[in-house]
């Protein structure tokens, strides 16, 4: 055998063994037009910048700081190409499986959604090497020069490569959400705003990392970067993850994936802080830092609450054969399957976390000061937390109640309607204190009234404001902000009381999976699977 | 609606179906686009799917597929259901839409490859089936040609080519015909005659070119407004629905021919005479050697007549019912109802 047939078969077996995407898109990328111009673009410039720089600096380049300037063109360039062309087209890619009918091909193999998405991010990944590749001769060259630093490089190319990876996932995820024309043209306008907009941004991020000196030895540093690392990672996992739901086929479980992961980014960042406050002493974790995590939490619990807690409630055979036999482990395992109710029992324990988590950082003054000193000792922490918790319950819960009751009263009744009646509703509150003013000056509800409860903002300005005795408001105050919140929420927990109780009841009444597949047969022909 | 349940298709035992729909029903909101559908195919059978535009045959197919989920009621193919084991269904179902789907930058080769690999195939395995498909689709001289510049036909093809790459038991070919010249019909057509020949694969064909589906189907299902009007063996379905015809006016028309005997004009003459002497015979229309004829009645009255004839002496070596063609059937059984 000739070592070019060796090399042919070593290059099939390589391949053989490879995700089918990435080979395709691999050899498509290769021989297309927008690649090889993009490719000699990204040559061209950087020649240029060299050839211009050199000349434009003259002999200042020998002892000037030459370097840093040199490679913040050529991470400029290389920018355009890994953060815009190359999520833009994996966008692009995913919208055009559906333009030229070739993805319900490939949903028809047996290549898995996940194998799909995963295909996809490969091969702009891929994409982004060869960039990376091209650039490489570029960087060395400034290594020649003065002012080269070597782990700013290498911090700046890493966070940069990791960076391009997370907007391509995030591309890849938004082209999933987009079946209509009408939305995919939307979703492009936006795709195409949210990429400039990011680029701007890291490039900017990007120029003060070079022309500032990076803090290498400062623990701190250490601590923002592996944060937001932590954090880009737990959101490229959920935009994959919801990418690959999107494309899971109707009686596939396409929610248990997306609840695991949102529940796990919640915990980690919560260990994350107590992990924080650990190496610098307890002491450390300022209110701030408490407050924020309940603002991200409530927002993240808010977003995902509202999709999961108005799902379909109908779960297919195939969801209910991978459920656990235990009674006790499917108890457990009940809030991360499928369906309205069950996502809004996971939403209300994550909230209940959440206010548990905000009190016991406020513990010492919610109960009196001679408690043992613990994280945070600034009491509308918990007060604020627990009051921004109650306002997404009653909101989620909400939509949950319309969308079971409408779909009591019309199948036509769909999760979007409910959706999009909760998102309705929030500005809708807010505004309310504002209507009485409108018709006279009279009406109009003072600053400082209870009548501003429905307006989240004013509640949290208010609540913040009386535990520090700011802007003449007493420490009463707060508690009846909390006391008024916390009847509407039982009351929405009331409304919603059976149906949470039934989300778990339904899943442990569900025959085995042996039972299962036989009463599937014996009904054979009569299963309703209701598309959600 | 005509229910003509088959007979033949059922009946032999041909073992387990491969394709089988068990009251399958789709709604789109109030639409009902297939509504209670039921049939069997087994292997080595091509099967016509048949029915006017927006009966409900794509969405049927789209369910079979696992490209949809039905309302109610389920898909197996080869014994897997297509809502419980999509993923099973799958490595044993080849799908050929209506429209080619086309991958820009890439020759026909490195698309059969790409397939190959997305079903699985792996090493010589991937290679041979390859090979295979360009052997049987006769697309070898065009291995490297860009699919971009492919023709109808060639692209047709290539698509059969690809359902084909990993060896499934059960192919639909949703309108493999529409927009092929009249020669690459009838190659596409010997081709799926091979699949279910030669290779004893199951084949659900849709078209709207019945003479071609008859020419090539052993059995069909009529769909219109979501529901299957007739289903069974194409012989079944032409002669039951004269069978049907008959039932519905009290008569049936039949066909007598003459041998080619000495005085044929004589014969025919006399054949027609004692014709018009029977009373359950209706308007007599005779040319030499031919007569056509209703016959009020049934069977005992069809056969009475027969032995009479044959008593009497007519030199008689043809006598059946009036045949219709698989289109003649589908207009009269479909009323034209769209929804």
């Amino acid at each position: 055998m000739s070592s070019g047939e060796t090399f042919l078969h070593l290059t099939d077996y390589v391949t053989d063994r490879l995700n089918p995407i990435l080979v395709k898109e691999t050899r498509q990328a290769l021989k297309s037009r927008q690649f090889i111009i993009t490719f000699m673009l990204l040559l061209t410039v950087a020649w240029l910048i060299s050839v211009f720089g050199v000349v434009l600096n003259g002999p200042a380049i020998e002892f000037g700081a030459a370097g840093r300037m040199f490679f913040a063109w050529y991470v400029g360039v290389l920018g355009f190409a890994t953060l815009f062309v190359v999520p833009f087209g994996a966008f692009r890619s995913m919208l055009n499986e559906r333009d030229y009918n070739t993805y319900e091909l490939l949903s028809i193999s047996t290549l898995s959604p996940r194998q799909i998405v995963t295909g996809k991010l490969l091969s702009a990944l891929a994409q982004v090497l060869i960039y990376y590749s091209a650039i490489a001769p570029f960087i060395a060259f400034t290594s020649l020069l003065q002012g080269f630093d070597l782990p700013l490089v290498v911090l700046i190319l890493s966070l940069g490569l990791l960076w391009s990876l997370f907007v391509s996932t995030v591309a890849i995820m938004l082209s999933t959400l987009a079946n209509s024309r009408q939305w995919q043209a939307l979703t492009t306008i936006g795709m195409i705003a949210l990429l400039l907009w990011q680029m701007v941004t890291a490039f900017a991020f990007g120029g003060i990392a070079i022309s500032e000196s990076i803090p290498f030895d400062n623990d701190e540093f250490w601590w923002g970067l592996g944060s937001m690392l932590v954090g880009m990672g737990g959101y490229l996992l959920l935009a994959q993850q919801i990418a690959v739901s999107r494309l899971t086929f109707e009686s596939g479980n396409r929610s248990s994936g997306i609840r695991i992961i949102s529940t796990v980014q919640f915990w980690l960042t919560w260990v994350g802080i107590l992990a924080y406050g650990g190496w610098y002493g307890v002491s450390n974790i300022e209110g701030d830092a408490v407050f924020a995590f309940a603002i991200s939490a409530s927002i993240h619990w808010g977003i995902a609450g509202l999709i999961f807690s108005t799902e379909s409630e109908h779960i297919s055979r195939r969801v209910r054969r991978g459920i656990p036999q235990s009674q006790f482990l499917r108890l457990l395992y009940a809030p991360w399957l499928p369906g309205g109710r069950r996502g809004l029992l996971l939403l209300t324990l994550h909230l209940a976390a959440l206010i548990v988590i905000g009190r016991w950082s406020s513990w010492p003054q919610w109960i009196g000061n001679h408690v043992m000193q613990l994280p945070v000792w600034e009491s509308w922490v918990g007060d604020a937390t627990t009051a921004l918790a109650l306002y997404v319950f009653i909101y989620v819960g909400f939509g949950s109640a319309v969308g079971r009751l409408g779909q009591a009263i019309t199948p036509e009744f769909r999760p979007a309607h409910s959706r999009v009646l909760t998102i309705l509703l929030v500005p809708l509150t807010m505004v309310a204190p504002y209507v009485p003013g409108m018709f006279s000056y009279r009406y109009q509800v003072r600053s400082g009234s209870y009548y501003w409860v429905t307006n989240p903002f004013s509640t949290l300005r208010r609540i913040s404001s009386s535990n520090r005795g700011w802007s003449g408001s007493s420490p009463e105050e707060a508690q009846v902000y909390l006391f008024i919140l916390g009847i509407a929420a039982a009351i929405v927990l009331l409304v919603n009381l059976r149906a949470l109780i039934a989300g778990v009841s339904d899943v442990l009444d569900w025959p085995s999976a042996a039972n299962s597949e036989s009463a599937a047969s014996d009904t054979e022909g009569t299963n309703a699977v209701v598309p959600g | 609606m005509i229910e003509l349940v088959p007979s033949d298709a059922e009946a032999i035992d041909r073992g387990e179906p491969s394709l089988e729909l068990r009251h399958l029903h789709r709604f789109f909101g109030r639409l009902k686009a297939v509504d209670d559908v039921s049939f069997k195919a087994w292997p080595g059978q091509v099967m016509g799917f048949i029915g006017p535009n927006g009966a409900g045959k794509t969405t049927s197919m789209r369910v079979m597929a696992t490209l949809d989920t039905p309302t109610a009621g389920d898909a197996f193919i080869c014994g897997y259901s297509v809502v419980d084991d999509p993923d099973k269904v799958r490595r044993y179902l080849g799908f050929m839409p209506d429209s080619f789907g086309k991958y820009a930058n890439m020759n026909v080769v490195e698309y059969l490859d790409f397939f190959a690999r997305a079903y699985g195939l792996k090493d010589a395995e991937r290679r041979d089936a390859i090979e295979h498909v360009l052997v049987f689709t006769e697309l070898r001289k065009l291995a490297d040609k860009s699919i971009d510049s492919l023709s109808k036909g060639m692209s047709q093809r290539l698509g059969l080519g690809r359902c084909l790459i990993h060896d499934p038991q059960v192919m639909i070919l949703d309108e493999p015909a529409a927009g092929l010249d009249p020669r690459a019909r009838v190659e596409l057509r010997e081709l799926i005659r091979l699949l279910a020949t030669e290779m004893n694969k199951t084949v659900l064909i849709s078209s709207h070119i019945l003479t071609e589906l008859g020419e090539i189907c052993d059995s069909a299902a009529i769909i219109e407004a979501g529901q299957i009007l007739a289903y069974g063996t194409i012989d079944e379905i032409q002669r039951q629905q004269i069978s049907v015809d008959a039932d519905s006016t009290g008569r049936r028309a039949l066909h007598v021919r003459l041998a080619s005997v000495d005085n044929l004009e004589a014969a025919t003459s006399s054949l027609e005479k004692w014709l018009l002497e029977q009373p359950m015979v209706k308007d007599v229309q005779c040319s030499i050697g031919h007569a056509m004829f209703d016959i009020e009645g049934d069977d005992t009255e069809q056969q009475q007549l027969l032995q009479n004839l044959m008593a009497v002496g007519h030199p008689i070596i043809e006598f059946h019912g009036k045949t219709q063609s698989l289109e003649d059937a589908f207009m009269n059984i479909t009323k034209g109802i769209t929804q």
